[in-house]
């Protein structure tokens, strides 16, 4: 097992948890893959036909009592990365060290969220300065996943592309989504929301290099983007 | 904003130079400080801003415009002391 992973991606556990992250909370995630039992172990590609069936009917009755919607869609996504190939990319060459995780669930995690990012930038060698757009940055994308989701998942990938740093992060919720509407007034600046000032968006997109973002109603929120490390 | 009534202050000095990350967020609530002060007729301050956290929100394109800003604590004072 990777030192920095919590669990090698390309077992049953990891496979499913990659599917998982952002809708079922890590705590009922690891009760799943103790009823599981050793099987959660095995390399997917070593899973025998049979118990790849008993592992997505167990993980069926799970799902549709602990996801917070899509259980159809998480269980398909669960078959697929059963199926053999690999969900999350092994570690490639351009990887510094392994992805980080952090769920986030309650207001405390976006301070820690905050604190991992700037290490993690710090670590990988980005300017001061970078390090503090970094933290900001996550800050706000944490903030509108507690605000407007209640739980999801932050990852950082943190990368030295010949040489160059490179951190991108992605942040992953199944809430309610925004529709292309209220998106494009986010982006304009002219949202305003009761709870924040509606600028967490738009201000993620400035301050990052790269920067994307997929949405739509019931469909949960994913922003990519991408900080470059300047020489 | 009880401290500031009873104490008939001319003026609150919020010092941020220990905070290291100032998002949209915490903008807003110091804004609404500012503006509340400013309410109750006293002048509202924010001392302390870090050159990476002021870079970063003109980068943001977000406002600090309902607090006066000063480069540290004296300053603030001494500007305090020439408005009363």
């Amino acid at each position: 097992m990777a030192p920095m992973t919590p669990m090698a991606p390309n077992t049953v556990e990891g496979a499913i948890g990659a599917v998982l992250a952002g809708s079922i909370s890590e705590i009922t995630q690891r009760s799943i893959y103790r009823r599981l039992g050793p099987v959660a172990q095995i390399a997917v590609e070593d899973l025998s036909e049979v118990d790849r069936r008993r592992v997505l009917s167990d993980l069926e009755s799970s799902v549709r009592l602990f996801a917070r919607n899509g259980s159809t869609e998480l269980m398909a996504a669960c078959t697929r990365a059963l199926a053999g190939a690999p969900t999350v990319e092994p570690a490639r060459a351009g990887l510094a060290v392994g992805p980080k995780r952090l769920p986030i669930d309650a207001e405390k995690d976006i301070a820690a969220a905050r604190l991992d990012a700037w290490s993690e930038a710090v670590r990988l060698g980005l300017s001061k300065f970078k390090s503090v757009k970094v933290a900001t940055a996550v800050s706000e994308l944490a903030r509108n996943i507690v605000f407007y989701a209640g739980q999801g998942m932050i990852e950082l990938r943190p990368r030295l592309d010949e040489g160059e740093p490179r951190l991108e992060i992605i942040a992953r919720d199944s809430g309610p989504g925004i529709d292309p509407a209220k998106l494009q007034t986010i982006f304009a600046g002219t949202y305003r929301s009761d709870r924040g000032m509606g600028k967490g968006l738009a201000a993620v997109k400035k301050l990052t290099d790269e920067f994307a973002i997929e949405t739509a109603p019931g469909r949960g929120t994913v922003v990519t983007c991408a900080f470059q490390g300047e020489r | 904003m009880e401290r500031v009534r009873e104490s008939g202050a001319k003026g609150v000095v919020l010092d941020v130079s220990g905070v290291e990350i100032i998002d949209s967020y915490i903008t807003r609530i110091l804004n609404d400080i500012g503006r509340s002060v400013r309410f109750m007729g006293a002048d509202c301050f924010l001392v302390g801003v870090r050159p990476a956290v002021a870079m970063t929100l003109v980068e943001m394109g977000v406002e600090l415009d309902a607090v006066e800003t000063a480069l540290n604590l004296d300053l603030a004072l001494a500007r305090l002391e020439r408005a009363v």
